[in-house]
Formats: C-alpha cells, structure tokens, sequence
C-alpha cells in the first residue's frame, strides 16, 4: 500500500495560513519541495503533520504556543489530507483535521475517510494503517533535526527501534509482560500455603510493587525526555541564529567542541589502555613480577609440583614398594599418613598453570612498551582540562557579546540541554545492572532503584517460592515461555536487520557515485557502515544522508505499507556535488518525497530534480513583509500558480521558486497585504 | 566462589562506575568509563591490600556477594591472581620458602573444583584484602572521587607504588 | 494482523531450540492476536494456560 499526502491546510496557526496541494502531479514518484525562509513555519508544519498521523494531542502548553500572532480568533485548524493507493489501482483519500481551541487549549481530532460519509468526530485511521501510526513508526519517515546523525550513532539505538516499531516487535516485548502479570495474578489467588510460603510470597509482592513504582518512574522519565527533546529540537534553530549571528564566536565555538570531543575520545582510550593493563597483575609493578618470578623458580628448585598424592594412595595398595620392600599393613599406614603432605593431580594442574602463566606473561611483558602509559593518560588528562576550560570561557563570552533578549533563550537552551543529561542520568540508574541479586534480595527493596535489578531479585525470589511451595513447574513453564519470547524477538531482529541490510545497500549503490566504497555493514542499534567488512567510523555528509534515506525507505518497502520520506533541510549539510548525487536519484528510492528548503539548498539539488524526476512539484511559501514586496512583485498573474492569504503567499510557480532568495529581514516588519 | 565488597563501595565510588551519563552534555562525545564494573574496583582494592600486606576478618561483617564469577577481562589471569595470593600469603606470613611450608600453603589455599583455583579460606582471605584495601584507599584519597580518569592516574601514580614499597616486596 | 514471516520463522526456531516445537502454532497465534491488539487480559490469560499445558504434555 503507498500512503501519500495529497496537501494540507493551516489557518489561524503560527505559520502561514495555507493550502497547499501535491496533486498538480501524479503521487507517484513524487517530489515536492517547500520552499519557506526561516522563520516562515517549516518545524510546525512537520510538527502539525507528525500530531496528525499519530492522533496524539499535545501539552497544553504546546497547543497555545500554536497559535498564531495575528490571530485575533481563539480557534485554529491543520487538514492533512492523504492518498491511500491499493491493489487494483483503488485509491481511498482520508482527511485527519485537528480543530485547535486555544481557550480551553484543546485540540479536536477530526477524521474523513469516506466523501459520503464527512468528517466523524475523532481519529479513527484505517485498520491497516494503525499498528503504524504513532510516535515511534512516524519518526522512520519523518527527518527532523539530527536523525540522520542519530541513526549512524554507535551510543544510540535509533536504527533498531525503528525496525522494532514497523515490525512489531515492540509489541512483542510487552507480551513478556502480560505473561509476568499472568503469573503473579495467580500467585495471588493460589492456594493455602505455609508460613514459610506466606512470608516468602509477601517479600514477593512489596518487590512486584516496588518493580510496578520503578516502571512508573521509568515511563515518567521516557516521557519527560521526550518532551525535552522535542522541545530542544524545536528551540535548537533559535539558539543556532544566534551562535550564526556572531561568526567570529561560531567559528571558534565549532572549533572548540570539536576540540573537546577529541580531547574526551582520547582520554576515553588512554584511561581504557591504562585500566586494561592493570589488570594484568604483571604490570603493575616490577616487584610483583619478580615475587612471582621468584615464586615460580623456588617451585621448580622445590620441584613442586612433584610427585602426586594419587601416585602414593595406588603405591600404598601393592604388595611391594618401588625399592622391592614388602608393604604390609603398618606400610601402608605410614604411606597413605605421608602422602597427605603431598598434591593431588588437581593442585599440580594448578601450580603447573600458575609456573606457566608467570613465564608466559614475564615473557609478553618483556616485549611490551608499557611506561608510556600514564603519561599518554596524564596527558590526556590535562588536555581535556583545558579545552575543557576554553569551551566554558568561550560560551561565558557568547553570553556576554549577546543581546538581553538572546540570553535569554541561551540560558533557556543551556537549562533545556542540562535538564536532558539529568534526565539521561535517571534513566541510567533505573536501567542499571551493576548490583547482583542476591546483593540487592538481602536488602529492602525500597533501596532497589533499578528496574533491571528489581526483575532479577523477583526471579530469584519467585524461584525460592516456587522450590518450597512445589510450583517449580508453574514457575519454569512461565520462565521456559518468556525465553522463547526474548529468543524470538532476538532472532527477528537478526533475520529483519539482516535483509534491511541488503534492501539498502542495494538502493545505496544506486545512490553513490559508482565505486563507492561504502555499505551497511550490520544494522545493530544503529547502521555500522564501512565497506567488505572493515568498518569506518563516519560518512561524508551526503554519504550518511543517502546512508539513511536507503535504510528508512527499505523498512517502509518491507513492511508493505510505503509512507513519504517527510525531510527537513534535506541537503544543508551537503556539498553541492552530493547535493546532485541525491537529486540524481531521490525518485528512484523512495514514492514520494517532501523536502521542507530554505533558498541555500537549492543550489546542485533543484537542477538535479528537475532532470530526473516526472513529477515535481516546487512550492514557496512565504510571509507578505514589507521586505519581501519584491516578490510579491514577482508573483506570477495566473492566480492558479499563486494565492495570498491574510498572512502568507503560496506559488506554485517553477521559476519563481528558482528565483526566490531569503531576504533575512528583522523581526516585526509589518505586513503588506 | 563469592567476591564480597566493602558495603561502602557503592556509594563512594559512584562517580567512577557511572562516569559516562553524568552532566555530559548531549552534544558532546560519551567519555567511555574503563571502570566497567565493581569487580574492577574490588580488583584495584584487592592490590592494594595484596601490597600492603593487610587483610581483614569478614567473617562477623555480614558482607553479601556482589559476583559469583570473575568477570571476562580477568579470566585469563585467573592462574596470575592464584599466584599472586600465594606469594603474597608466603611474604606476608613471614613464611621461609621451604619445600614443606610452601607444599602445605598450596594445599591449603589452591583447590581445584574453584573457579578461581582458590579454596574457601583463601577465598574469604583474598575477600579479606579487599576490604581492607578499599579503607586503605579511602583514606589515602581523601575525598570522594570526581571522576575515573584523574582517580586511575592517582591509583598508578601514588598508591601503587605506595603499596609495593615495603621492604617484604624487594626481599627474595 | 497477520506478523512478518521472518518473524514466524523465529518463533519457530525459538520453539524448536527450547524442544518444543508441537507449541510453535499456538505461540504464533498469540502474539499475532496480541500485536493486533485483539486479545483483552482475560483472553491472553486462558491462551496462556492452553499454551503451557501443551507444553507440559511436551515433556
């Protein structure tokens, strides 16, 4: 099935009012571009159509800050209005049209999938397409900030939940837990039980509540992260125009960080060599080295080991000693009495690996450079202190050279940005796995502060239940039954990944200059990239854009229900001639394509779109200000090409979207119309 | 086998075992922790007290095990550690290395059926070091430690070499 | 909602590793129905009990 967006609608919102429409074109194949200066309203339109897809409302907070500033109404409205083609060329339209009420701060969901029918209160997407509307399956096709970034990201594990969220598997996940919740329901109505029974199972149940709290806690956390860095994302270009607007500071500022992160890469591998060589009790220091040395050589002078005990205990049982002397029973005595001075085989197997692992480390050591260590360590050190410093005076400087008005929204950007590494903060602990069970079991479980831990210490105390109450069965069905879960969701990630892999990098290659040497090696929880097995550790600017349009777009092919590749600021980042690589051949991957643009991308991209793609529709959007008169100017007389509204101009025209050039005014420029 | 910790570990050595998340700001590269786990701490305590020549009795402490298994990175120095107890018990004891003293020490500390080749009284005494290797560092640092890199350079600079100073780790 | 075949083959794969596959059916019919959302508490409870008997009956 290819879901498509036909157009949508604003009015009365912080954008433009609008009505903007694909279908000049055919939808498939389709490539449009909307053209809106910064400012104009690109986040919230992606904002409005991801809200509109999934059916979830937002914060009150965020649906007043929706509201227009020349709105003098209280309500607002976004139609998005959708194509759904299926088999037999039958192609179904759906409308989902959010009401906004900024008095009451509520947003009304509407839905249209039938003319016949009209708009039904409510949101009410179609069958197929709900197990794939919400938050997590609409982030894999619509880009916004840094996911191509993120999805090449070794400490993230955005590759992996997509594929977790088109195919279900997430849902998988949740099964363990209704089988944990089936278990312990029993527990509770089970049958009389003894004393022993009763205290163990009431231990069990202040954990169940404890794990039921940590969980809440966890949600409240994942929840609020989400938040913070939707909201990061949203304020990120407020905070970008500012560093923009002060080039010398930018420059150095880039410089700075880039800096910073070298410095903490290299002193993350010079406190990893240092601790992986103390771990070698070789290393440490000269002495123990020859304290073992010597260990070793007075156990060879002593010939220790020597002969075994076992050699004695079958000598104590013949009838004559190796000297030919008869062994009788007071013999046998005195042997078997001396032997027990002497090793078994066991403790020989035991010192002979010891003799051998002190010659074969004295050895390795020998060979090793291995006092450059600490300096590297202690030089690394010293150089993440000071650029440390640097980053900080510099931002300190930032602060300063700012407007009242910019710092404002810097210490907003700085507080937002702390607020998420606390927040990352918690969710570690609640996710940590660094106390062992029985550690934590021994305690209250009010001082357990991880889910992780808190599951382990149920599973050990359901098994002691399960050993005195005789429901071992129950509770090993229930156990046997939960690893089949997790080994399926293990495998279908292996055997999906592993054909998502070769989906993409069949589409990359179509993608890169031929005799790129660059693939998808594994997909993890993110894409590892390299080529014929050596990894390498990041892409060019276009390679990792195509990198991601590949993987996005071979999920949607696989799951069988193809929705648009939705991108903010598709090219910023690329070079012209990746620029024209991806214009080459963004038709070729994905059925439609929405890329929101400010003029600078147009350069390398719209020339490259124009030759390649059929259906091509270029839209500007922009606000009527007094410093845009000239393109108002500009605007083409056939008023199908182009239509004012109270607060925006919207054309379709191909040459005036050529020729349109941001013209950066400042805030406040009054309108024209 | 059962590694049993200080009680006081955990809350002393936060910072080194939970270096990366905390206040990294999301911009900037994760700074990837060499302390991995507490065994590497109950490892860097066990030297200290190993050198130091200090063990402790645990056996009224009421320590819990915090590991059943030596982790990955140590495996293959199990033999190493086996040995670095014995000699370490050999020094330390006062021991003369004759055949028959180092004879009865290996059969009283190593076993066979452990996974650290050690027997259930060496076990408890290497648990031992360790406790008092981590009063030892805790009062030599100071202060609770900010961070794991300028901690490790502290271990390697000053404490270790501290520990190995005594006149017992030059003589034969 | 009918699940990915790559998924079914390791639901399979998982119930033969764990010895028994005769379980692999009902398995997979319980987590389409639970994917799609069809099955309400209740429901998924009775599947479950079904699901380990079959399983005793296995060993």
């Amino acid at each position: 099935m290819f879901v498509s967006i036909s157009g949508w609608e604003t009015k009365g919102l912080r954008c433009p009012d609008m009505n903007v429409s694909f279908e000049k074109t055919a939808l498939k194949n389709q490539i449009n571009l909307v053209l809106m200066p910064n400012g104009t309203g690109k986040s919230t339109i992606i904002e409005l159509i991801s809200t509109a897809l999934t059916g979830n409302t937002l914060n009150s907070e965020n649906i007043s800050s929706f509201k227009g500033n020349d709105n003098l109404e209280d309500v607002g409205h976004f139609i998005l209005h959708l194509k759904l083609s299926q088999e037999k060329d039958r192609v179904k339209s759906i409308t989902f049209q959010l009401n906004f009420d900024f008095i009451s701060n509520e947003i009304n969901f509407f839905t249209k999938q039938d003319d016949t029918v009209g708009l039904e209160q409510g949101w009410h997407a179609p069958v197929a397409l709900q197990p794939f509307l919400n938050n997590k399956c609409v982030e894999v096709f619509v880009f916004k900030g840094d996911k191509v970034a993120h999805l090449l990201n070794k400490e993230r594990n955005d590759a992996e939940l997509a594929i977790k969220a088109f195919f279900g598997i997430s849902k998988i996940e949740d099964l363990n837990s209704s089988i944990e919740d089936d278990f312990q329901s029993r527990k509770k109505t089970g049958p009389q039980t003894s004393q022993a029974e009763t205290q163990r199972k009431n231990v069990l149940f202040r954990w169940y509540e404890r794990l039921k709290e940590l969980e809440e806690q966890k949600l409240n956390v994942e929840k609020y992260l989400e938040t913070i860095e939707k909201e990061h994302e949203q304020k990120k270009q407020r905070y970008e125009a500012i560093i923009s607007g002060q080039k010398s500071n930018q420059v150095k500022l880039t410089e700075l960080t880039s800096k910073k992160n070298k410095a903490i890469s290299e002193m993350s591998s010079a406190s990893i060599k240092m601790m992986s060589a103390i771990r070698n009790p070789m290393f440490i220091s000269d002495k123990i080295q020859n304290k073992l040395l010597n260990l070793k050589q007075n156990l060879d002078k002593m010939k220790l080991p020597g002969t075994s005990i076992e050699f004695f205990h079958e000598l104590a049982k013949q009838p004559k000693c190796i000297c030919d002397r008869d062994i009788d029973k007071n013999a046998e005595k005195s042997i078997l009495l001396n032997a027990s001075t002497y090793l078994s085989d066991d403790h020989i197997l035991i010192v002979n690996g010891i003799k051998k692992d002190i010659q074969t480390y004295i050895d390795k050591s020998n060979d090793q450079k291995d006092e450059n260590l600490l300096d590297a360590l202690k030089n690394a050190s010293e150089n993440f202190i000071q650029t440390n410093q640097l980053l900080m005076r510099h931002l300190n400087k930032i602060k300063d050279d700012a407007t009242q008005d910019e710092k404002v929204v810097l210490d907003d950007w700085e507080m937002l940005t702390a607020n998420i590494a606390k927040a990352r903060q918690d969710l570690d602990g609640l996710l940590a796995d660094d106390i062992s069970e029985r550690t934590a079991s021994s305690g209250p479980e009010s001082a357990c502060n991880s889910v992780i831990v808190a599951k382990k210490v149920i599973r050990l105390r359901e098994e002691e239940l399960a050993e005195i109450s005789n429901n071992k069965e129950d509770f090993y069905l229930k156990e046997k039954l939960k690893n089949i879960i997790d080994n399926t969701i293990t495998k279908s990630l292996d055997f999906i990944s592993d054909e998502l892999k070769n989906k993409s990098n069949e589409k990359l290659k179509k993608i890169l200059v031929r005799g790129t040497r660059l693939e998808i090696l594994s997909i993890n929880k993110s894409l590892q990239i390299g080529y014929e097995g050596i990894s390498q550790k990041d892409a060019s600017g276009g390679q990792s854009v195509s990198i991601a349009y590949s993987f996005a777009t071979s999920i949607l092919e696989r799951s069988g229900i193809q929705f648009p590749l939705i991108v903010d600021h598709p090219v910023t980042a690329l070079q012209t001639s990746a620029r024209r690589g991806l214009g080459d051949n963004l038709a070729k991957i994905c059925h439609q394509f929405i890329g929101f643009v400010i003029d600078t991308e147009k350069e390398g991209f719209l020339p490259a779109l124009r030759e390649s793609s059929k259906n091509l529709n270029l839209i500007t959007i922009f606000r009527p200000i007094e410093g845009n008169i000239p393109y108002l100017q500009k605007l083409p007389k056939d008023s199908k090409l182009s239509v004012k509204t109270s607060n925006g101009v919207i054309c379709s025209d191909y040459q005036f979207f050529e020729d349109f050039t941001d013209l950066n005014l400042a805030e406040g420029e009054k309108s024209v119309l | 086998m059962s590694y049993k910790i200080h009680p006081s570990v955990e809350k002393w050595a936060a910072n080194l075992l939970n270096q990366n998340s905390k206040n990294t700001p999301i911009d900037e590269v994760k700074f990837d922790n060499p302390i991995k786990t507490q065994f590497d701490l109950y490892y860097m305590f066990l030297l200290v007290g190993l050198g130091k020549g200090k063990s402790a009795n645990i056996s009224g402490l009421g320590l819990s095990e915090f590991i059943k298994h030596v982790t990955e990175p140590y495996q293959e120095y199990k033999y190493l550690l086996a040995g670095l107890l014995l000699s370490a018990e050999l020094t330390h004891s006062g021991m003369s290395l004759e055949k028959k003293m180092v004879q009865q020490k290996v059969l009283e500390m190593l076993r066979a059926d452990s996974g650290t080749f050690l027997s259930n009284d060496a076990n408890d005494l290497m648990n031992g070091y360790a406790y008092n290797g981590f009063e030892i560092v805790r009062e030599a640092y100071g202060s609770v430690p900010a961070n794991s890199h300028e901690f490790l350079i502290w271990f390697n600079e000053v404490m270790l070499p501290d520990c190995f100073s005594s006149p017992e780790w030059s003589l034969k | 909602m009918e699940i990915d075949p790559l998924i079914k083959k390791a639901i399979q794969e998982s119930c033969v590793e764990a010895g028994i596959s005769n379980c692999s059916l009902p398995i997979t019919k319980l987590i389409e129905r639970f994917v799609s959302n069809e099955l309400q508490p209740a429901q998924i409870n009775s599947s479950l009990q079904a699901i380990y008997q079959l399983m005793k009956d296995s060993e």
